[in-house]
């Protein structure tokens, strides 16, 4: 049995914040995720961090706290973050009363606004449709979410906290009412193990409800609310893009490295990864967005995608419902030692991080303050590192990988300059080279190839995983780095992943880059016939 | 304006196999094209039949068109059609620098990828037959240096679970590139047009007889050169082991060869190429086809042009190709704006499984056996328009394993059925 003092269930943003949280003030953690990491809905959101103008008028609590939270995480998440800014734009679709309403909610929750002529507007962002009539400028970024919370593991790990990937909770020990312990279903080995501990934390988002039956209390009114999102080859904005009305689906355009996203739909979802998008889905999205983008038909979708919000209150209540967050410790209803922590939006996740630490340091009788809102999340590589590096990396790679794994570069440098390897370019869409693949397919949370992706981006851009997917595996054969999967397989898994998010927007450009997948691997390679009789 | 007395739209194998059926028989002949088609990039295998329902073919694939139904093109245009087109692709790549042949037998040959996986094809070059090294004992896999896409180390790794393999030896080696450690992608299309020089000729013998010492059977990417293959593999095979080239993902190298020999017997028949022209749309005059309306891609602010022709091929290709395009809400050709029988549902196009078998995959243009296309109530639509390829409706290449063969057959027959007409 592993032992530890708290067990956190969830590796989604709010559980690798409370791992990295507790694991700083020195209380012994271990975080449980039943997939990879940032399996549930910390990947499956536009990557939007929020200003909190979106909720200026509806919710102006968390307007302020997203405000807060946005300048905070520029500080300590910058290599997450990309400081694009956003628009609010009124479309003749929108209704012209809510701009003073939304002004004077952004002023009271202290988010700085400023209106910009139509001119300039569409100077900054030529495609934007030209019967917009208002624009303002708010302090909106874009945030990777699978970066941020693997960063925040990654963190938690240096000051002694531990992640198991694909361990599914399937029961909570107690004992006299108190909490004692976990079993786990490692999804790997099919292993039932067992973890002991004094405290946990439920932060297991959509899957809060389930977590909390478990334990034998009264089941937590949670119900997850369905989201989808687009994926367009093409990064048409270099801003975030937001309808000035109130929210609603379709009205947010983020644009993410080479890619945009244009989101969310939100409907009442059956469970909590009830995650298959539909194609009536993105068809409603892209009528939605092409009031404020008129040539969106013309770029290629890359794919769909669809998460689960966990809301709070109500079965039904979809957008009205409160996106505050939540903290119910359940000691007051008997089983001691256990907090459930769900709501809210992944730019606050810090936030609530730190709120449950404080319950379970308080508990613990640990004095140590949170620091998360101070120290950087992963350290600065040093200028001279970066400099050195250039000539082992293609063009520009450099500088997007430091982003990626941070302090950890220098290792993966020097691996390179003792091997005297070429650091070849794996998945060139994504700058992908052969080291950092190497470097993250050691990592004891890298069971297949799709943990990489999770990582790395690997397959994630234009081509899907076609070219990629086939070298990154022959890479790691020539290397001697064994995965979970014979090659294969790991190939058809991953393939297959990129394939579900592909099926409801298989037309146009997309359809074909689907067969030219199919002549690839079925025609030549023969993967779905031989490779399969050995 | 430019008269033909056959036109055919599109370059790929369809296409070039119309051109010189059509040409042979003393038509003239144009082809527009747009781009180089997808034979350019494909192995260069040639694949008649391998699959039928997810099951491997072992004996005679002629023995199982009856297994497809009658819509498959290859039951539409029949065995004869087939059988002939084969003949004749064989005898033109012959005569024209690259060298193919069938199995003696009738039977599918071999052949192994670069991920050391095998497949059933009909007609290949010598190279690419596997067949030959069934027997060796001691087998190598050589990649070459920084050659990402074909990785000696994955290829052994899936080819030691054959059966076939099982008494062999395998083991892999990389061939030093000559290129050096260099920041450029090397694939194999530029090696093998190195290898089509005399020094990049004289790295491969060199390279190869350094690694093989003690092999019976050695295999590489397809890099043996383009244009001067025959006579290197022919060289090459003198060096006291079994060479193969393995079929490769693009560039595949083969199929950049086999397009070569069919432009060049194309060009010996007088047939005009027009490039980089993109066939907007048809003319229709009293129920026939009399022009299509192409742009020159090349050439800026370019007028429209128009080709008027007594025949018409359309070898535009399938969905890869853009001969099928697609929205949210409908299939259709592409030049005479057919629409294509296809769900209502997005989702009903393709199957849950990646590798499963997907509705899209059988999209095209419904045919009768001149390869006309039909209306919904089964008459021609245009009596001088014949299709080819992959914008024939019915069959399914990736699964089927019949990728080219019927570009070939078919593209074969719509030549007969043009000339017919005239």
């Amino acid at each position: 049995m592993i032992s530890t003092t708290v067990i956190i269930i969830g590796g989604g943003a709010t559980g690798s914040g409370v791992l990295r949280d507790l694991s700083m003030r020195g209380i012994p953690a271990i975080m449980l995720e039943q997939g990879g990491l940032a399996y549930g809905t910390s990947s499956r959101f536009h990557g939007l961090l929020h200003s909190g103008a979106r909720y200026a008028v509806n919710d102006n609590e968390s307007a302020k706290e997203c405000i807060e939270e946005n300048m905070i995480l520029r500080k300590i998440g910058k290599h997450c973050v990309e400081l694009t800014e956003g628009f609010f734009v009124q479309t003749p679709e929108d209704d012209k009363e809510f701009a003073p309403k939304w002004l004077e909610g952004c002023k009271s929750a202290g988010i700085k606004t400023e209106e910009i002529s139509l001119e300039e507007a569409f100077k900054l962002e030529p495609n934007l449709s030209r019967d917009i009539s208002k624009v303002y400028k708010v302090p909106d970024s874009c945030i990777d979410g699978f970066r941020l919370v693997w960063q925040n593991a990654m963190s938690a790990r240096k000051y002694g906290g531990d992640l198991y990937t694909y361990h599914k909770v399937i029961e909570i020990i107690t004992e006299s009412g108190k909490v004692k312990g976990v079993k786990a279903l490692n999804k790997v080995t099919n292993e039932v193990v067992e973890f002991g501990c004094d405290y946990i934390v439920n932060a297991s988002g959509s899957w809060a409800g389930e977590m909390v039956a478990l334990s034998g209390l009264a089941p937590l009114p949670i119900s997850p609310d369905r989201g989808t999102l687009i994926v367009f080859n093409h990064r048409f904005t270099s801003r975030v893009i937001n309808r000035l009305h109130k929210s609603s689906d379709g009205d947010i355009f983020v644009p993410h490295g080479s890619v945009t996203i244009l989101g969310t739909t939100s409907a009442e979802a059956n469970a909590p990864d009830d995650k298959t998008p539909t194609s009536q889905e993105v068809k409603k999205l892209l009528d939605i967005g092409r009031v404020v983008f008129p040539y969106v038909d013309d770029y290629r979708i890359l794919r769909a995608f669809a998460g689960t919000r966990p809301l709070y209150g109500a079965k039904g209540a979809g957008r009205s419902a409160s996106r505050n967050f939540n903290i119910v410790n359940h000691t007051e209803e008997g089983l001691s030692g256990f907090v459930s922590i769900f709501g809210g939006k992944l730019t606050t996740y810090r936030l609530m991080a730190e709120k449950v630490s404080d319950v379970v340091a308080d508990m613990a009788g640990v004095t140590a303050k949170c620091r998360t809102a101070d120290e950087p999340i992963i350290q600065d590589v040093s200028e001279h590192t970066i400099s050195k590096a250039k000539k082992y990396f293609p063009q520009g790679a450099v500088n997007i990988v430091v982003d990626r794994i941070g302090a950890d570069f220098e290792e993966v440098l020097n691996n390179i300059e003792n091997s005297n390897e070429k650091n070849e370019l794996i998945c060139e869409c994504e700058m992908v080279t052969l080291s950092e693949i190497k470097y993250v397919a050691k990592d004891a949370a890298s069971y297949y190839l799709n943990d990489i992706r999770l990582r790395t981006r690997l397959g994630m851009g234009t081509c899907q995983g076609t070219f990629c997917s086939l070298r990154a595996i022959a890479a790691l054969e020539n290397e001697n780095i064994e995965m979970k999967l014979k090659p294969s397989d790991n190939i058809k898994n991953f393939l297959q992943e990129r394939w579900n998010g592909l099926r409801p927007a298989l037309w146009g450009g997309q359809l074909r880059e689907a067969e030219l997948t199919r002549a690839i691997y079925l025609s030549t390679l023969n993967f779905d016939g031989e490779s399969y009789e050995a | 304006m430019r008269h033909s007395d056959v036109l055919v739209v599109g370059a790929g194998m369809a296409g070039l196999m119309a051109a010189v059926t059509a040409a042979k028989s003393g038509a003239s002949v144009s082809v527009l094209s747009e781009g180089a088609g997808v034979i350019s990039i494909g192995s260069g295998a040639v694949d008649f039949l391998g699959y039928v329902n997810g099951k491997k073919i072992t004996d005679n694939p002629f023995n199982h068109l009856s297994e497809l139904g009658e819509m498959h093109p290859y039951n539409i245009i029949g065995a004869e059609n087939i059988k002939n087109a084969f003949a004749s692709l064989v005898e033109i790549s012959n005569a024209n620098g690259y060298e193919i042949k069938m199995n003696e037998e009738g039977l599918n040959h071999t052949a192994i990828s670069i991920a050391g996986t095998t497949k059933p094809t009909y007609i290949c070059s010598e190279s690419n037959n596997a067949s030959r090294i069934l027997k060796a004992k001691k087998i190598l896999f050589a990649g070459v240096e920084y050659l990402k896409d074909s990785q000696p180390a994955l290829a052994v790794k899936q080819a030691k679970q054959y059966k076939i393999f099982a008494d062999a030896e395998i083991n892999s080696a990389l061939l030093k590139s000559p290129f050096g450690k260099t920041h450029r992608v090397l694939n194999c299309l530029d090696l093998a047009r190195y290898v089509d020089k005399e020094e990049g000729f004289n790295w491969l013998k060199s390279e190869l007889s350094k690694a093989a010492a003690g092999y019976d059977a050695v295999i590489i990417p397809p890099i043996c050169g383009t244009i001067n293959y025959t006579k290197h593999f022919k060289e090459l095979q003198n060096l006291g082991f079994i060479l193969v080239e393995a079929v490769s993902i693009p560039p595949g190298v083969g199929g950049y060869r086999l397009r070569h020999a069919l432009i060049n017997e194309a060009k010996k028949l007088n047939v005009k190429f027009i490039e980089n022209c993109n066939v907007q749309r048809a003319v229709i005059e009293n129920g026939k086809c009399k022009s299509v309306i192409a742009l020159h891609n090349n050439i800026a602010g370019a007028l429209e042009t128009e080709y008027t022709a007594d025949n018409f091929i359309i070898a535009t290709g399938g969905i890869i190709g853009n001969g099928i395009a697609s929205t949210p809400d409908k299939v259709y050709e592409t030049i005479f704006n057919i629409t294509i029988d296809s769900p209502v549902s997005v989702e009903e196009r393709s199957d849950k499984n990646v590798f499963g078998s997907h509705l899209f995959a059988r999209f095209g243009v419904k045919v009768n056996s001149k390869l006309q296309a039909l209306d919904s109530k089964g008459s021609p639509l245009y009596d001088n328009v014949f299709f080819a390829g992959n914008t024939i409706a019915g069959y399914d290449f990736p699964t089927e394993k019949s990728g080219y063969g019927v570009a070939c057959s078919t593209g074969y027959t719509a030549a007969l059925s043009a000339l017919a007409s005239k």
